[in-house]
């Protein structure tokens, strides 16, 4: 089936079990809220961080205790489309920003910070990247997507990867729909040696990795 | 019995499945899959509370010492710094499981554990604190082998455990079936030798990790495992248990117990930690991955086998170091095969070792059964697979025998042959009787050998489990199945809703697992761990009949007068008035009657009213009473083959295809049933050929404690997996199922000294069998 064509499908299925909102819809009017707070002012975190702070062990700025020295910078981000507006030390990296400081808890840890991983890649203007080995002080004005924002643009990649059990424990998932985004935003429609080379670095310990050749395939129109 | 069926038949692996739901189906959204994709599932490494400081270990910077000096003081006076709890804390009772500690409670100290927990406003000040502990240690011997250790002359490794011996045995002394002697009389021909595994470890996703918060006398507790019972029973000394709320998120990566030493350890040490310093607090143990070791990590196997020139296997004899082959962790060598007689020892030594654990299990016993088919097919020239076919049976019985005293008894179908069938459909996907060959015999024209590996054994999750589960139907129509968290990643909570939707007759969209946080629903048995879905199907299914059988009951009588909060319900009529429950059924949230289809409500029409009334519970005692019986036996098989290249020049091993094949019994989700399948089959490959840590002999530590050091299978070192699945109905579960969670990883661990000796005509019965190995083996090193 073509890509839009299975798209809307996937989107009137879920119409059809939501009474008449689909998850999409529901999401693009939740970011029409938020975003109009958003618009050229990095406070707006507050804004999320409060609605987080709202659930019980979600972390928020304002749980966050970080020391800041005399070292510390403001850094701009752009995350999942927010304008954000942090300051760092120096020393900090991308990961623990994102993560403490700003709530993306998508990102993991698995490898303890050596880069092994591919738990905590995000897509940094354009390229994946691992938030680990990254110093956040470097990261001014970057652009940056995590899978929470996949989820949002690219919720047929999400589908086929919930139907085809990409994920089994889950903790290394999002690194991975991560790495087959920035994938797929390079390649639209990559090999199976394409896909293995692009994901070929992140461990997955349960062992899920011939399903995330099927779910890119699927969504691609390879399968 | 309440919950069955009339006329049903009295086991429950004999009920039939629901035919034409969501039982068996493909394409079944994991319930948990959208979560976990978009990353908005929630791990413990996720909860963060108002006020929270940051724990982290001061460990053991050596193998095996003493503690001369520790000051904590420059530590303790950092800025930010809200305690140093140390090993000596006359305040503190430091938690100890089997006699293992992850806080040391002497100045003894092993690779491993901890002597302080530093607790500060934020992680860089713990790290900080951390550097500015001064430590002064006493080296004490270091002993890396286990049977070292048990020589006369060995230093005495623990004296304050005992001062004259570091024996310690291990779940035995030993098991004996038959006559071993008898055994070896009547064979043609005894061998013997001797296996030996390295140090493989859990090397795993999520760091432990555990979060507390004490609030007045109550007592709020994250804990990172899969055992929300066994967890809560360890809170015991820190609060009254029913003041506790105790919280199991999402598990990053288990694969079982692991959790059982430094994982429930860490959440106490965060309980300790959140009292002494009245402030919520997250302990990280970011080294986790790599203390301690699998449970038969640095085992050694002496075998010595008896057999008859035509394939029977008379007589196993086995003493082992340090694995776990014992009854109690299911020997499959007895449980699975006809070998009549059997005696096996197993010992193990205080030596540096820190704690088990055990991810994926069984390989101790499942590696017993793949090394013997191996080395007697290998005197005999013969194929393993046939060797494994020969000696199939169950308890020192063969299968006439089981056919007739078991199967028959306990109504299993007695034409169906498990060994066979997944022999058959595995040789055939390998295409194996083509491609097998005689060990060393075929060198490709790329000049590397090739090679054939196979292994086979009894699935060990086939028996039933005790279980509880709570159902409430919600006001608008939704359903709660009730029961703790479990989630170990092999897609419980949706093969559970599959079963409750199915025997419910509710739509599969409107089940969740809600799991018991601490706040809802009962206190039971895990859905998770080795017996997973066979464990709690059973209540599974008994709960979703009896929830059934209450809407249908309800719905045909009025709604009666009642109170709530002071108001005067009305009473309401029924709403199939003068109708029977019998003459009525349910599907897809339907409530229709029989003979009238079109008399129809929603269960959300009707759950609005009714709500408060539709909330059933059960809770199941496996093998008593009625469905139970006095012993189970493992009449399920597994078979996993391998196809291999050795480059001879290198000793590399490229693995080109590997092909699974379980008997599940009755499979709930294929889906997810295949996952268990693949996901073991990279991870046994990965154990079989490459996972071990290596250890200076001087020092006893690891010099590859990372995941850059400490090499695991990704994407492309696997070139292809297939998996297939069997149904015979041979498990106990209900419709004749059986779990799958273990198998893979154990199996496919033990399976390439099978495949390298194919190829090269040499044994190496070392594991990982790595490159030097092989090199070895062939004389070039």
């Amino acid at each position: 089936m073509p890509r839009e064509e299975k798209k809307k499908s996937a989107e009137e299925n879920e119409k059809d079990r939501s009474g008449g909102i689909s998850r999409r819809e529901f999401t693009i009017a939740s970011m029409a809220i938020f975003g109009a707070a958003s618009v050229g002012e990095g406070k707006a975190i507050t804004q999320v961080a409060n609605k987080k702070l709202a659930q019980p062990g979600i972390a928020s700025q304002a749980t966050a205790k970080l020391p800041l020295t005399s070292s510390a910078r403001k850094i701009s981000l752009t995350v999942n489309k927010w304008k954000y507006e942090v300051y760092v030390e120096p020393e900090w990296i991308l990961r623990d920003v994102l993560r403490d400081q700003l709530g993306f808890l998508s990102i993991k840890d698995m490898c303890n910070g050596y880069g092994a991983c591919g738990s905590c890649t995000v897509i940094m203007d354009g390229r994946p990247v691992l938030s680990c080995m990254t110093f956040a002080a470097e990261c001014d004005s970057a652009t940056i997507e995590t899978a929470e924002g996949v989820a949002v643009d690219m919720q047929d990649l999400i589908e086929a990867y919930v139907m085809n059990h990409c994920m089994q424990c889950g903790y290394c998932t999002p690194g991975f729909v991560v790495t087959a985004k920035a994938l797929l935003d390079r390649i639209p429609k990559p090999t199976e040696g394409e896909i293995r080379d692009a994901l070929g670095g992140n461990i997955c310990r349960c062992g899920t990795y011939t399903q995330h050749i099927l779910a890119i395939k699927e969504v691609t129109g390879n399968a | 019995m309440y919950g069955l069926k009339e006329g049903e038949p009295l086991y429950p692996w004999l009920w039939p499945a629901p035919e034409g739901g969501m039982i068996g189906k493909r394409r079944v959204p994991r319930v948990d899959g959208y979560e976990k994709a978009s990353g908005s599932a929630v791990y413990t490494r996720d909860i963060y509370r108002p006020g929270m400081l940051y724990a982290k270990f001061l460990r053991s910077p050596h193998a095996h010492a003493k503690i001369k000096r520790l000051d904590t003081s420059k530590a303790e006076a950092l800025q930010g710094v809200r305690a140093v709890l140390r090993y000596d804390d006359p305040g503190i009772q430091w938690p100890k499981l089997s006699g293992q500690a992850l806080v040391s409670d002497t100045n003894h100290w092993y690779e491993g554990m901890v002597g302080a927990v530093v607790v500060g406003e934020s992680e860089a000040i713990v790290d900080r604190a951390l550097r500015l502990i001064e430590l002064e240690m006493e080296e004490l011997p270091v002993i890396l082998d286990v049977e070292e250790a048990l020589k006369p002359d060995a230093p005495i490794m623990r004296p304050d455990v005992d001062p004259k011996s570091n024996h310690r045995p291990r779940f035995g002394p030993y098991f004996k079936y038959g006559d071993i002697e008898k055994g070896f009389a009547e064979a043609d021909k005894v061998i013997e030798w001797k296996a030996i595994t390295e140090h493989d470890v859990w090397a795993g996703v999520e760091a432990h990790v555990g979060v507390a918060e004490c609030r007045g006398d109550y007592l709020d507790v994250w804990h990172h495992g899969q055992n929300w019972l066994t967890m809560m029973t360890g809170l015991r000394p820190y609060s009254p248990l029913n003041k506790i709320h105790l919280y199991l998120p999402y598990n990053g990566a288990f694969f079982g117990g692991s959790s059982l030493i430094a994982s429930h350890h860490t959440a106490e040490v965060a309980v300790i930690a959140a009292r002494r310093t009245g402030c919520p607090v997250k302990v990280l143990d970011d080294e986790s991955h790599f203390v301690g070791g699998d449970e038969d990590a640095r085992s050694r196997y002496y075998f010595k086998v008896g057999f008859k020139l035509d394939g029977r296997i008379t007589a196993v004899q086995l003493r082992c170091y340090e694995a776990w082959v014992t009854e109690t962790t299911t020997n499959k060598i007895y449980k699975g095969t006809s070998i009549p007689n059997i005696y096996i020892t197993c010992d193990s030594a205080a030596y540096t070792k820190p704690f088990d654990q055990c991810f994926k299990h069984g390989c101790s016993t499942v590696r017993v059964t793949t090394q013997v088919w191996e080395h007697v097919a290998g005197e005999l020239g013969m194929d393993p697979s046939k060797i494994a076919q020969i000696n199939d049976g169950v308890e020192g019985h063969d299968m006439a025998y089981v056919n007739e005293h078991v199967k028959k008894p306990q109504g299993f179908d007695t034409a169906r042959d498990s060994c066979k069938e997944v022999n058959e459909l595995g040789k055939k996907i390998m295409e194996w009787d083509k491609k097998w060959h005689l060990p060393g015999t075929k060198i490709l024209p790329n000049g590397k050998y090739h090679g054939m590996g196979y292994v086979s054994t009894v699935e060990w999750a086939h028996t039933v489990g005790t279980g509880g589960m709570g159902i409430r139907v919600n006001a608008d129509g939704s359903v709660d199945l009730l029961a703790t968290q479990c989630d170990g990643g092999w897609a419980g909570q949706t093969a559970y809703s599959q079963i409750a939707a199915d025997e419910m007759g509710v739509s599969f969209e409107d089940i969740r697992l809600r799991p018991f946080e601490g706040r809802d629903g009962f206190v039971t048995e895990p859905g998770g761990g080795s017996q997973g879905l066979s464990g709690s199907s059973l209540t599974t299914v008994r709960a979703s009949r009896k929830m059934k059988q209450l809407i249908l009951e309800k719905v045909t009588q009025p709604t009666p007068l009642r109170r709530t909060l002071g108001n005067l319900m009305p009473s309401r009529p029924a709403f199939f008035p003068n109708k029977k429950p019998e003459e009525l059924d349910m599907k897809d949230s339907v409530i229709f009657e029989k003979a009238h289809p079109e008399n129809k409500k929603t269960l959300a029409q009707i759950a609005g009213a009714l709500t408060y009334y539709l909330f059933v519970w059960d809770y199941t005692m496996a093998h008593t009473g009625r469905g139970g019986v006095e012993h189970e036996y493992g009449m399920v098989r597994q078979a996993h083959f391998v196809e291999i290249e050795v480059d001879p020049d290198t000793g590399g091993i490229e693995i080109l295809k590997q092909v699974s094949v379980n008997d599940g019994g009755k499979v709930i989700n294929p889906d997810a049933f295949n996952g268990q399948q693949y996901g073991g089959a990279y991870m046994g490959l990965s154990r079989s050929t490459k996972e071990t840590l290596y250890f200076d002999p001087k020092t006893g530590l690891a010099l590859n404690d990372n995941l850059i050091g400490y090499p695991v299978n990704v994407m492309n070192d696997v070139a292809s997996i297939d998996c297939a699945i069997v149904e015979t109905g041979l498990g106990y579960a209900p419709y004749g199922s059986c779990g799958v969670g273990e198998d893979g990883g154990a199996c496919n661990h033990t399976i390439m000294p099978t495949a390298v000796y194919n190829a090269i005509g040499k044994y190496v019965d070392s594991e990982p069998v790595t490159p030097d190995k092989i090199l070895k083996a062939l004389g070039k090193a």
